[in-house]
């Protein structure tokens, strides 16, 4: 047990652990992360493609040589930490609480990783104005708004995306503008702009005049049935126009195929227009692990600059 | 314009050092550095003036990385060719110079257009700023860390290596934590802001740890007795290759999320 505690120790194995990671980093950036089989089969000679996915260099960072070292770092620098404290402790070592900051600091940070690894959700849409999304906890969002400015050259130079939230029928955020590096915060979540788009929208209106501005794979729900938007196309029939194509859905069974041309209606939805729309796409991030991450890069932060100071006073630096 | 006045004096610079150099004058010349410092502000001054007209700090495009990350180098040497604790040799000001205005010439280069243009909205953060100011503050102190490894690596005497061994220490001390606290801390912010996530693996985020552990096997290596001077010098020399091939290698062959500067 004490040789077990003495290798892990060691600062020797902290330099070739890092020594491993940086090499192994550095082979895992010349792959593209992630793809498809296929990439790698077009891209390299076949028996590199064997090696690449052998070695699982193409999902390098979950790979089993990535994790084991990193489980092995985190061991070395626990048990690194805990010595310096029990020494310091003891008054066997000159205490020096920067590097003991930056060591917890780098432990809390790992150990936020692996709840973002764990915990990490988050799921994209594309909203037009009107669209309404239900996010976990049960908050609605609704888009009121959706801006795009460009520069005089063409460029980008700001989306905006003005939302509601709502949570159970009441309104609990108004007229939020969401903009890149600018997310809303709802409880644990976060929505960010992430980009935007042009969809084919078909867009209905009720008895009562409201409107729902429907995308395709979107199902509308009426008393009798539901029908789900399978495309909008050229019509067949009439050269130069556009219809909705849905399929028509009771009790779980597909029953009907309906084409909805602008004025057509269905159980009491008038089919107002058809059309490409602007519409935002937004990014929904529930992430437990980002706290503990951030407390543990400010812990390393302040730890850098504690023994920065501690040096300057010693005259090391 | 600008630029092209300072890129003169970097030159003006590293002339006047070569000629003291070259009569082997190791106490440096006495003038080289106010050029320098010259050169500096008005690299400086460069960005002030761009950032008045894009309305934002102009640190968002390589063209101004490149005059920023000049006038920081110059500027570096300036500051401590006037230390009176901390001697630094002549060869490591000339050496600074020399890769100051190295990167200086990249920006008359079509791989850094000189076109003033406002940055895209992911660009358009505070959190960028500290990101892209400290990590280059960090990497100039790298730059002469870098020099005086070459240094050490190719002088024979001990006290030169002693005095160049302290230099390499106390830059990299320095320009750590900075370097720290710019590429991983604040770019982990801003990337959480940006893209709803502090860190994705993408090829600088990676290339900017690679970087980052390199200098951290350096500091630890200071630990180890036996594996100070070569060894550690070679890491610096490393470290600083890593550096440059993060700046610009991640640029034009991995493509990835900063492939904008």
């Amino acid at each position: 047990m004490l040789k077990l505690y003495q290798f892990f120790k060691s600062v020797k194995l902290a330099v070739v652990l890092i020594i491993i990671i940086t090499v192994t980093s550095v082979l895992a950036t010349l792959v593209p992360q992630n793809k498809d089989l296929s990439f790698y089969y077009h891209t390299y000679p076949q028996w590199l493609t064997w090696i690449i996915l052998k070695a699982q260099i193409n999902a390098f960072f979950k790979s089993f040589v990535f994790v084991t070292t990193a489980v092995l770092f985190f061991i070395n620098l626990s048990v690194c930490t805990v010595d310096r404290f029990v020494r310091e402790a003891k008054g066997k070592r000159r205490k020096r609480f920067g590097p003991d900051m930056i060591h917890v600091g780098l432990l809390i940070l790992i150990v936020g990783s692996l709840v973002t690894f764990l915990g990490r959700k988050e799921g994209f849409m594309y909203m037009a104005d009107g669209d309404e999304i239900l996010l976990p906890g049960g908050y609605a969002v609704e888009l009121v708004s959706f801006e795009f400015f460009t520069y005089s050259d063409g460029r980008p130079k700001d989306w905006i995306s003005t939302v509601n939230v709502y949570k159970s029928g009441e309104k609990i955020v108004d007229s939020f503008p969401i903009e890149v590096n600018k997310p809303l915060h709802i409880s644990n979540i976060d929505v960010f702009q992430s980009s935007y788009a042009n969809e084919p929208r078909a867009v209905l209106i009720d008895a009562e005049g409201k409107t729902t501005p429907l995308a395709e794979g979107k199902v509308l729900k009426t008393e009798a049935a539901h029908y789900l938007l399978t495309g909008i196309a050229a019509d067949p029939d009439s050269a130069g126009n556009l219809a909705a194509f849905f399929e028509k859905w009771e009790d779980s069974e597909r029953t009907d195929y309906v084409k909805l041309t602008a004025g057509g209606e269905i159980d009491g939805y008038t089919l107002k227009e058809l059309g490409v729309y602007d519409v935002t796409g937004l990014q929904a991030v529930i992430d437990p692990g980002f706290l503990p991450a951030l407390i543990g890069l400010i812990l390393s932060g302040v730890g850098l600059t504690l023994t920065y100071l501690q040096k300057i006073g010693d005259k090391e630096i | 314009m600008i630029p092209t006045i300072a890129f003169a004096l970097l030159g003006a610079s590293a002339v006047i050092q070569t000629i003291y150099l070259v009569r082997k004058n190791t106490e440096g010349d006495p003038f080289s550095h106010y050029t320098l410092l010259a050169a500096s502000l008005l690299l400086f001054g460069t960005i002030v003036e761009r950032s008045i007209r894009i309305e934002f700090v102009a640190v968002t495009n390589t063209f101004e990385s490149l005059v920023f990350f000049s006038g920081v180098i110059a500027l570096l040497l300036f500051i401590y060719r006037l230390q009176k604790r901390i001697k630094v040799l002549a060869f490591v000001l000339f050496g600074g110079t020399i890769v100051a205005l190295a990167l200086l010439a990249i920006t008359s280069s079509p791989i850094a257009p000189s076109e003033i243009r406002a940055p895209i909205p992911a660009l358009q953060s505070y959190w960028l700023v500290l990101h892209v100011t400290c990590s280059f503050i960090g990497e100039a102190f790298f730059t002469v860390a870098f020099i005086a490894s070459i240094y050490f690596l190719a002088t024979k005497d001990v006290e030169k290596r002693s005095n160049v061994d302290r230099i390499i220490y106390t830059t990299i001390g320095i320009g750590y934590p900075i370097f720290t606290a710019g590429a991983l801390i604040f770019g982990a912010i801003w990337a959480k802001y940006a893209w709803g996530t502090y860190w994705s693996w993408d090829p600088k985020e990676t290339w900017a740890l690679i970087t980052w552990l390199t200098y951290t096997v350096y500091l630890h290596m200071r630990l180890i007795r036996k594996l100070r001077g070569k060894i550690s010098a070679a890491i610096s020399i490393v470290g600083y290759l890593f550096t440059i091939f993060t700046f610009f290698g991640v640029n034009f062959l991995l493509s990835g999320l900063h492939s904008y500067g």
